[in-house]
């Protein structure tokens, strides 16, 4: 059902294009010059690590917007409070992914040489989810994970515990850039640097949260606006999602393959 | 030297900022406060031990370099806005956009796609190993390396900010997120040649003593984990910074056409 209407996609299209041009050095390097497949799985994902963590971003900042606002207009909130309230939903999320991290790294670790294998099941993993954020498979229970709109909507998010809503964005950001975080993970192993691959994950923990932190510590008021588009731009914002899911399953490939060469 | 062009740097923005008071009858708090931290972070990067420490370590070489060319620009531009700067410019730009080929000249100069040119060359000639080891043994060229950095990080900042007004078309919001795409495609890519190259990037280092207690390699990945994670954060702070601003200039833009 899926694979025609991706065909007839333009993501489709493009997920296509970027697997041929990133599998044939990734085959090249790994066959020819595999001291230096490493540098090229590495540099593969951080070349594309914007366009993966920029929708996730911009949801996560959709969400707390959206919490800040309703707990505003409810209980008549000052900036101060908005404050806090973004730090304990930052403080549930950080609290959330941290130990997920951290177990991605020691399955990566007792796996050893066949991390590869993870890396294709991650590829696997952000395809699907991917495609389920764009609708293509559709009536799958999978579509129900769809964003910040879901978690909301569903009371998942309680718009009363900003800290609670904070680790269920967790739970949703750890399926989508989960399988990123698993790539850094097995490709810092892989170079055997313990140091680099943990000072990967943790300033990649710090990275998300920080971008969608500072502006409502900064700009409380205009942070605000965003909740009021939430409903808006929802839908975009989920299609740029699934677009870079499918586009991160895609570079997983090349990546799974320097890996099994190193 | 540094520092007498940093107190210019601070004395001229208070002109601005003391006349701008005068003009609008208010302090543009937000721009002093960027203004001034840009200049605390040129003085750490230019001033402070740092500076001395990056000629035997390479991870504090790379703190110096991403402090001039990611973390300084943004908030130096941020303190210039239009208003701000206005009577300047005014002056300045008024008689070459007079005249139809200046408006041509500053229009190509001002266009993303150049100044991301500018930055990419800058940031791609000075991490060479050639032009970066030369440059840490004449403290001519290491000047000139610095300035480059700053020049670039200028350069890649400037589009996205409102110091300059549109020339040709408007950079609306959503290209101005796939120009951060680009620009981090290049930074990363950069930072994981640190990150994964199995052999030093630069022979300095194991030369000069290298960090203290820490082999060559290491010290190079920990320089890659410090260029990308700040890339990353300044980075998707500025798309976080990117869509708010285009929401809300949309929904002003959509409430101006309902009263209409």
């Amino acid at each position: 059902m899926a694979a025609p209407a991706l065909a007839r996609s333009r993501t489709g299209w493009l997920a296509a294009g970027v697997l041929g041009v990133a599998t044939v050095p990734a085959v090249a390097v790994a066959t020819q010059s595999p001291a230096w497949s490493m540098l090229l799985a590495g540099a593969l994902l951080l070349a594309g690590g914007f366009v993966v963590m920029a929708p996730c971003e911009l949801q996560m900042a959709a969400t707390l917007a959206t919490v800040v606002r309703r707990r505003a207009t409810r209980e008549a909130l000052g900036a101060g409070a908005v404050r806090a309230s973004a730090l304990r939903f930052a403080a549930g999320y950080l609290l959330f992914y941290a130990p997920v991290a951290a177990a991605l790294g020691v399955v990566a670790w007792m796996l050893a040489g066949w991390s590869w294998v993870l890396a294709l099941g991650g590829a696997v993993v952000a395809g699907g989810l991917g495609l389920a954020a764009l609708g293509l498979p559709r009536g799958t229970r999978l579509a129900e994970c769809r964003g910040p709109l879901y978690l909301l909507r569903s009371g998942r998010a309680s718009l009363e515990r900003p800290f609670a809503a904070g680790a269920a964005f967790g739970r949703y950001c750890a399926t989508c850039c989960g399988p990123y975080v698993l790539a850094l993970v097995l490709v810092a192993g892989a170079t055997a640097s313990p140091v680099a691959g943990s000072l990967l994950v943790a300033a990649y923990a710090v990275t998300m949260t920080l971008p969608f932190l500072l502006p409502v510590l900064l700009a409380p008021a205009r942070y605000v606006v965003l909740a009021d588009r939430v409903a808006h731009d929802g839908p975009q914002l989920r299609t740029a999602t699934g677009v870079s899911l499918v586009a991160l399953g895609v570079l997983l490939v090349p990546v799974a393959v320097l890996l099994a060469a190193a | 030297m540094v520092l007498t062009g940093l107190y210019l740097a601070a004395a001229a923005h208070v002109a601005l900022a003391v006349r701008a008071r005068r003009r609008t009858g208010r302090w543009d708090r937000a721009a002093v406060l960027a203004w001034w931290s840009g200049i605390g972070v040129l003085a750490v990067a230019l001033l402070s031990a740092l500076d001395g420490a990056g000629e035997d370590s390479l991870p504090a070489h790379m703190l110096q370099h991403v402090l001039l060319a990611t973390v300084a620009p943004p908030l130096l531009l941020r303190g210039l806005p239009r208003a701000l700067l206005a009577p300047v410019t005014a002056r300045a730009l008024r008689p070459v956009l007079r005249r139809r080929g200046g408006r041509r000249v500053l229009r190509r100069l001002a266009a993303p796609v150049n100044a991301f040119g500018v930055w990419a060359v800058l940031l791609g000639a000075w991490h060479l190993p050639a032009l970066y080891e030369r440059g840490l043994a004449s403290p001519g060229l290491h000047v000139a390396q610095h300035l480059a950095f700053l020049t670039a990080g200028l350069a890649f900042w400037l589009p996205l900010s409102e110091v300059v007004p549109p020339l040709g078309r408007p950079f609306r919001w959503r290209a101005r997120l796939g120009y951060l795409a680009a620009g981090q495609a290049v930074a990363a890519s950069l930072a994981a040649v640190f990150l994964w190259a199995p052999v030093r990037v630069y022979g300095w280092y194991a030369a000069a003593g290298s960090f203290p207690g820490a082999d060559p390699l290491a010290s190079q990945r920990l320089a890659g984990v410090v260029m990308l994670g700040a890339d990353m954060v300044v980075a998707l702070t500025a798309a976080v910074w990117v869509v708010l601003s285009g929401l809300t200039t949309t929904d002003r833009a959509g409430r101006a056409r309902l009263r209409a």
